[in-house]
């Protein structure tokens, strides 16, 4: 075997996390062997939490993870404490681009509008990072589907304005959905 | 990895979200019509060998900047992008339930859309066939 085919690095303190991706990573290097390509704590998008990259992935595969995340609740006595995202090295790939989009220019002229256009229903315009990858976050008093239109209507003007399409992703929330 | 199979996925959403549509499964048709956009503009970005994000957001942003610059309608395909994820977004996470009106709509951008893709990548319709 060539290079360095494991590398184990411990941080200043273990949390029980990490004994469940040690005891998980134990198994799942018995049941794929070398499909196996890496296991690590993650910090998901969409909440998972462990990202375990395999070299294939099938049906198979994916069954064999599952069943050993349920040996190691089983163990440890902790269901429900790892969710996994099963990828290849390609969907890391995809996982893992990292870009930065520059709304502030646009934002408090998108707020002009708003404001012109919804009145005392628009309650809040802000930046925001959110999950999926939206931008701005519109709160409103009432949603409906004419307000929401009306909102991409103004997001429309100020992308052509600016001479910049694509760059805010709205979300557009009343109250009590934050 | 290659960009044919988002092409085949982009077709295979497109006609799943035209059944859901004809026995009234409304909100699936609004979700399939996103996800056939989104495995299209994967597939573009394979084919122009610039790796995806895999965030819905980070995709319309960086799509439009890759594969859209230079096209006309580029601000009204932004807003149909965006405006398609986020009804997806409704019905998918939200309380919102999507009726055949609804649904229709959506069609309705997502074919407006389409039609602006397809003047810069014309060769996209032999995925549709």
């Amino acid at each position: 075997m060539q290079g360095m085919p494991l590398k184990l690095i411990v941080k200043k303190t273990i949390s029980q996390m990490d004994t469940l991706i040690m005891k998980l990573f134990e198994i799942l290097i018995k049941k794929l062997r070398s499909t196996l390509l890496l296991v690590e704590t993650y910090d998901g998008w969409d909440g998972s939490n462990v990202r375990i990259i395999v070299k294939v992935k099938n049906d198979d595969i994916v069954e064999k993870i599952f069943d050993a995340i349920e040996q190691v609740e089983r163990e440890f006595g902790s269901p429900g404490k790892i969710i996994p995202d099963i990828v290849t090295p390609d969907e890391a790939r995809m996982q893992d681009v990292d870009i930065e989009i520059d709304i502030s220019r646009m934002l408090p002229r998108l707020k002009i509008i708003l404001k012109e256009i919804l009145g005392d229903n628009l309650i809040n315009i802000m930046p925001y990072d959110g999950w999926d990858g939206s931008n701005v976050r519109i709160i409103v008093k009432v949603k409906n589907d004419d307000i929401v239109e009306k909102i991409f209507d103004a997001i429309e003007q100020v992308e052509r304005e600016f001479g910049s399409p694509g760059k805010i992703i709205p979300d557009i929330v009343t109250q009590n959905e934050l | 990895m290659s960009y044919e199979i988002y092409l085949r996925k982009f077709r295979i959403f497109y006609e799943e979200a035209l059944k859901d549509l004809k026995i009234g499964a409304y909100n699936k048709t609004v979700s399939a019509l996103w996800f056939s956009i989104e495995a299209l503009l994967r597939g573009l970005l394979l084919k122009n060998n610039k790796n995806p994000p895999e965030r819905s957001g980070k995709l319309i942003n960086v799509a439009t900047e890759i594969l859209f610059h230079d096209v006309k309608d580029a601000t009204r395909l932004s807003r149909l992008l965006t405006s398609l994820y986020y009804r997806r977004r409704e019905i998918d996470h939200r309380k919102k339930i999507a009726d055949k009106t609804y649904a229709e709509f959506s069609l309705r951008k997502y074919n407006e859309a389409l039609a602006i893709i397809m003047k810069k990548y014309p060769w996209i319709k032999q995925f549709l066939m």
